[in-house]
């Protein structure tokens, strides 16, 4: 089947701005190297997560999706149902907007308190210019918002932000990307600030849409057993680079980076184990300004050898489209 | 006997002239030498603020206004002002919520470390730089960084910071408020890891404040689960974990995914923590229990199974 879309190569390089005095001193221009050559593909009614640690580069490239990074920051092609997302003349495809929405982490700050949810949910229709009439505007976000689970709809359009709940505010801003229609959501940590007794709402949710409207979606978290309760497949992420890559059965159950081992085996496990030991990773991410030459993760992996410093490791099938990116043989 | 004491407390804080709102409600617990207690519970539940009264550091609208806190055999609850300075930081140290905003932006981490050794004990600049650097060695930075400004370290380095700062006074007990709640998990793990070194180098007690119920099993012994202003449930990490009691510590365990483990949606709880003004008559978790019984509109017993396991629920738990 076509997948929905395809990222083919994707780099993501930000300059870094020179203070005046490094400038008359004439050093190089440094250049943050977020997303390092990525190839992904979601498929159609299919969730895909996102895994790593903070600067990772996983928000970045859910950026990428959603076309939200300046364009010259960005080199690759995105094919989104067969065609490039950009023309001969480097125009976007129209309405793409309206198919790909992007949800964000913090429901408390990604809502303006100023307005009713009716007008915070019918921007986005406003914004593209979909309709005018306050009918059909009004039509469409009770649906959204029905959609999202907040029924009934109506209650909901003259309340505030502040009236509402953590959850209830965060299905505000799932219902104000699905007012646009879309079929791929990016969502960004999307429970990540909600207190877990309402989390599973919004995983449900997510499920929901999958299964009844066929929306794909980029669940981006740092947390893999989340990845695990709701992915189909997944992408384990570092420094920009994709190290593990497939089914999340196959990733989590049979898991053959040493970084997704590490993840994995640090996750808390509901079990009493104070004194096992486990594969704790030193130090942190290290700064993508300056990237390790060979493998991006060897300065942090304890299974290391000479040839992970020199050289970049490939990419093998570990089969049905397991993909380890790793020098080290099984 | 144990190290710190707290029987039956309670706290108000006043809202304005006739709303008084009892933010903690008759909590007990006790920790020993060497111990680690979480107070488990969701936002709002009251961790905090019984974290905060330990050291008597409740906002000025908020007051015990019953039970006791023994210290060492000393009470706290009515205890004089020098008495207080002296247990606040050298007796009992807090590592605040938010390693990103509760260091000043402004100082260096030399200075802000100095300044808290130098506040509380009658020691020279000289002695208190060295011993910033020694603190600063044991949380496992390199001493060369102490002439760098908050910026320039990394979120799990301020949160390191911030336990050497809690550490500057050789405390007995350390809270940790969320010491971990803005990290990665790779970092979490490494933080709890000194965490558990340090205890054991200076025979630390703690006191862990999180909403996250699935990190107990990696550094707790003992566990209060908190709703509403009260511990609904107390025992060791063991039993909370295996044999859960009170239907809410049930509800929140299976409220996380295990990873390798079912796959699947998570539960979740329906409904909201109750309004804290109110004069409760019956069980606070009632209308949010899937459990609930007609008898539950009444107050609960505190029910006790095994050795040091309480739960306060009328159900005799299965």
């Amino acid at each position: 089947m076509e997948p929905l879309i395809q990222l083919k190569n994707i780099r993501v390089k930000f300059p870094v701005k020179r203070g005046f005095a490094s400038m008359i001193a004439g050093q190089e221009k440094k250049v943050v190297h977020a997303v390092n050559g990525i190839n992904l593909e979601i498929g159609k009614s299919e969730i895909m997560a996102l895994v790593g640690e903070s600067g990772s580069g996983k928000t970045t490239l859910g950026k990428v999706i959603t076309v939200l990074h300046p364009k010259d920051a960005v080199a690759g092609e995105i094919v989104f149902l067969g065609e490039s997302l950009w023309d001969e003349k480097g125009k976007l495809k129209s309405g793409y907007h309206q198919e790909v929405c992007m949800i964000f982490q913090d429901p408390y700050q990604s809502l303006n308190p100023k307005h009713k949810i009716e007008k915070i949910v019918s921007e986005p229709l406003v914004v593209n210019k979909i309709s005018k009439s306050k009918a059909v505007l009004r039509v469409r976000v009770i649906q959204a918002l029905e959609d999202a689970g907040l029924v009934p709809a109506v209650d909901f359009l003259d309340r505030y932000p502040h009236e509402l709940s953590g959850g209830q505010r965060q299905r505000v801003v799932v219902a104000s990307a699905l007012v646009m229609s879309p079929k791929l959501i990016v969502a960004d940590e999307p429970v990540s600030m909600l207190d877990v007794s309402i989390r599973s709402e919004i995983l449900k949710l997510l499920l929901k849409l999958r299964d009844e409207k066929g929306i794909s979606c980029l669940f981006i978290t740092h947390d893999i057993s989340l990845a695990w309760a709701i992915s189909d497949k997944i992408g384990v992420m570092y420094l920009g680079t994709m190290l593990e890559y497939g089914d999340t059965e196959s990733v989590i159950q049979n898991p053959q980076n040493p970084y997704t081992r590490a993840l994995i085996d640090i996750m808390p496990k509901m079990r009493v184990r104070k004194n096992e030991k486990r594969m704790l990773l030193k130090g942190e991410t290290p700064n993508p300004i300056e990237l390790p030459e060979g493998c991006v993760f060897h300065p942090r992996c304890p299974l290391a050898m000479a040839c992970c410093k020199a050289t970049k490791p490939p990419s093998r099938d570990v089969g049905n489209g397991h993909i380890n990116v790793c020098h080290l043989l099984e | 006997m144990a190290l710190l004491s707290v029987k039956d407390l309670v706290i108000e804080f006043r809202l304005s002239k006739r709303k008084n709102i009892r933010a903690v409600s008759g909590v007990s617990f006790t920790l020993n030498q060497g111990e680690t207690l979480a107070l488990v519970g969701e936002s709002g539940s009251g961790k905090t603020t019984t974290a905060l009264s330990l050291m008597r550091l409740l906002p000025n609208n908020g007051a015990i206004t019953s039970g006791e806190i023994i210290y060492a055999g000393k009470d706290v609850v009515n205890a004089p002002d020098e008495r207080l300075r002296r247990l606040r930081w050298k007796e009992i140290a807090i590592i605040f919520q938010g390693a990103m905003n509760a260091l000043n932006p402004v100082l260096t981490i030399e200075k802000q470390i100095v300044e808290v050794i130098m506040l509380h004990e009658d020691i020279s600049e000289i002695q208190a730089r060295e011993r910033a650097v020694e603190l600063i060695k044991r949380v496992e930075i390199d001493p060369k960084r102490l002439d760098q400004y908050p910026h320039e370290f990394s979120g799990g380095m301020r949160q390191r910071v911030m336990i050497a700062m809690a550490l500057a006074c050789n405390p007995k007990i350390i809270i940790g408020d969320e010491p971990t709640t803005a990290l990665d998990v790779m970092v979490q793990a490494q933080i709890f890891e000194l965490l558990e070194t340090l205890k054991k180098e200076m025979s630390l007690s703690m006191i862990l404040i999180t909403h996250d119920l699935s990190i107990l099993g990696d550094i707790c012994d003992k566990v209060a689960v908190m709703y509403a202003g009260q511990i609904v449930e107390y025992g060791d990490v063991q039993s909370i974990y295996c044999d859960p009691k009170h239907p809410y510590t049930e509800k929140l365990l299976s409220s996380y995914p295990v990873i390798g483990g079912k796959r699947g949606i998570p539960d979740s709880i329906p409904g909201l923590s109750p309004d804290m003004a109110e004069d409760f008559q019956g069980c606070r978790f009632e209308p949010r229990c899937h459990k609930a019984l007609e008898i539950c509109k009444t107050l609960p017993p505190l029910r006790t199974c095994g050795e040091n396991h309480q739960y306060l629920c009328h159900l005799e738990g299965d």
